[in-house]
C-alpha cells in the first residue's frame, strides 16, 4: 500500500452516499444497488493507478459503477430463466407503504421502461446533476448523443409519470 | 425566436450559454405552450430528485464501508461470498427497517385504528395484497357497484397464465392505483402508483378503464394475452378461485 492509500479510501467513503443514489436510479432493488456499488468499490481498489489525481474522483467512480451495473445486467440476462419478471422493490417490511414509497415505486417503474442508455443519461444528469459534458465523457459518447438520449428518456418518462390522470388515449408504448 | 426542445432542455439543465439564457427566458415568458413544457421538464427533474435524494441521508451499509477498507486484491472467487453477504446484510437491514417501521408507523396507527389489516404487505421483495384489498380482488367483480375503499378496473389473463386485475385503493388520505396478479394463493402487486383523484370519482366499470395511467396501461399491455375479461369471463374466473382450470385442476 502506498501512503496516499488511506486518504484515497477516506475520499471513497465520503462518495458512497452519492454512488448509492446513482445505483438506486439504475436498479430496482436497494440491495441490488448496493451490490453494484460494492462491486464498483472492489474494482476501483484494484485499479487506483488508473485514476488521474486532480480529476474528479466522483466521476471516475460513477463510471465504474456504470460499468459494474452493465456487467451485472449481462449476468442477469444470461440467468433470465432464474430471474422471472420481478416487478417489486423491497423497501420496508410490515405496514402499508407510505405515499413516498408509492411515488418511488412508480418512478422506478417508469425508469425501468427506458432503454438502459436512456436510463443512464437520466440518472447522470437529472439525478446526479452532472453536466452534459461530464455525462457524455463518462458514457463515452458525443454530447449530441447524450442530449438525444436524455430527450427521449425525458419524453417517455413525462408521458408515463403524469401526475394528474385525466382520461387519455392509449399511448404508443415502446416494447 | 424559435426555441427547440434541445434548447429548452438545456435551459432547464443549466446548460445554456449565458448569452442565450435571456433570449430563451423571454421566449418562454411570451409563449404559454413553451412555459408549460418548461414546467413539465422542471417538475420531472424535481420528482426524480425527491425520489432519490433521501438515499444521501441513509446510513451507508457496513458491507460497503468494509469493501472500501478491504483488501484491494479482488479475484473471481470473491463474487460468491459477496452474494451471501448481500443476503445477510439485506436481512439485517430489513430487520432494522422493520423495527423502525414498527416504531414509527405501526404503533401510532394501531392506536388510531385498532385492528385494520394493511392493504399491502411487503414480504421480502414481494408486495402482496392484504386485508380489504385482497378480499376485493378475490371476491368482487368490476361490474358490481363500488363499495368500500377498493375499486376494480380491468381483469385479464396474462401471457404467463395467471389472472391479473387493476385496482384503485383509497388509503392514507390519498388513492393508489395498481396491478395485481394471482400467484399461488395470493395477489402479488406488480405496479402501484399514486393517483391524484379521490377513489370516489373513479366510478364503475366503464370509467375504470380510463383511469388507467400510462404506467399502468404499459404494464397491462406488456402482460395481457388477448382481450380483457368481460363480466361473464370475470365471474367464471372468480368461480374458479382465479386459477386457470386447465392449468391447476384443484
Amino acid at each position: 500500500m502506498n501512503p496516499t492509500d488511506a486518504k484515497f479510501r477516506e475520499e471513497l467513503v465520503s462518495l458512497l452516499p452519492k454512488l448509492r443514489r446513482f445505483a438506486r436510479a439504475l436498479t430496482r432493488h436497494p440491495a441490488d444497488a448496493d451490490d453494484v456499488v460494492q462491486l464498483a468499490v472492489e474494482r476501483a481498489l484494484t485499479r487506483t493507478e488508473q485514476w488521474r489525481p486532480g480529476s474528479s474522483l466522483l466521476n471516475w467512480m460513477l463510471g465504474i459503477v456504470r460499468n459494474a451495473w452493465i456487467d451485472e445486467l449481462r449476468v442477469r440476462k444470461r440467468r433470465s430463466e432464474v430471474f422471472v419478471a420481478d416487478d417489486n422493490a423491497a423497501l420496508q417490511v410490515g405496514e402499508s407503504p407510505t405515499d413516498r414509497d408509492i411515488e418511488l415505486w412508480s418512478i422506478q417503474r417508469g425508469l425501468e421502461c427506458l432503454p438502459d442508455e436512456q436510463r443512464l443519461a437520466i440518472a447522470l444528469v437529472l439525478v446526479e446533476g452532472l453536466s452534459y459534458a461530464e455525462a457524455a465523457e463518462l458514457m463515452g459518447v458525443p454530447i449530441g448523443t447524450l442530449t438525444s438520449r436524455l430527450a427521449r428518456g425525458r419524453s417517455t418518462l413525462e408521458s408515463l409519470l403524469v401526475e394528474d390522470h385525466a382520461p387519455r388515449r392509449m399511448p404508443e408504448v415502446n416494447r | 425566436m424559435n426555441i427547440s426542445d434541445a434548447q429548452l432542455a438545456a435551459f432547464v439543465d443549466g446548460e445554456l450559454p449565458a448569452e442565450d439564457r435571456a433570449a430563451v427566458a423571454a421566449a418562454i415568458a411570451a409563449d404559454p405552450e413553451l412555459a408549460r413544457s418548461l414546467a413539465a421538464q422542471r417538475a420531472l427533474r424535481e420528482r426524480l430528485r425527491q425520489a432519490f435524494d433521501p438515499t444521501l441521508n441513509e446510513p451507508v451499509p457496513q458491507r460497503l464501508l468494509d469493501a472500501v477498507q478491504g483488501s484491494p486484491i479482488v479475484d473471481f472467487d470473491v463474487a460468491k461470498p459477496r452474494r451471501r453477504r448481500t443476503l445477510l446484510a439485506a436481512t439485517a437491514w430489513m430487520a432494522v427497517a422493520a423495527s423502525l417501521v414498527l416504531a414509527v408507523l405501526v404503533f401510532p396507527r394501531l392506536l388510531q385504528r385498532v385492528g385494520r389489516e394493511p392493504d399491502i404487505v411487503v414480504a421480502g421483495s414481494n408486495r402482496i395484497a392484504g386485508g380489504e384489498l385482497a378480499r376485493a380482488l378475490s371476491l368482487r367483480l368490476a361490474s358490481e357497484p363500488a363499495s368500500g375503499r377498493v375499486q376494480l378496473g380491468l381483469s385479464f389473463l396474462a401471457k404467463s397464465g395467471e389472472y391479473c386485475r387493476t385496482f384503485a385503493v383509497a388509503q392514507n388520505g390519498g388513492t393508489a392505483a395498481g396491478l395485481a396478479c394471482r400467484e399461488q394463493e395470493s395477489w402479488r402487486i406488480h405496479v402501484l402508483e399514486p393517483v391524484s383523484r379521490p377513489a370516489g370519482e373513479l366510478g364503475g366499470y366503464r370509467q375504470a378503464a380510463s383511469v388507467l395511467s400510462p404506467l399502468l396501461l404499459q404494464a397491462v399491455e406488456t402482460r395481457i394475452a388477448g382481450e380483457p375479461l368481460d363480466a361473464a369471463g370475470e365471474a367464471s374466473a372468480r368461480g374458479s378461485g382465479w386459477r386457470r382450470t386447465s392449468q391447476a385442476p384443484k
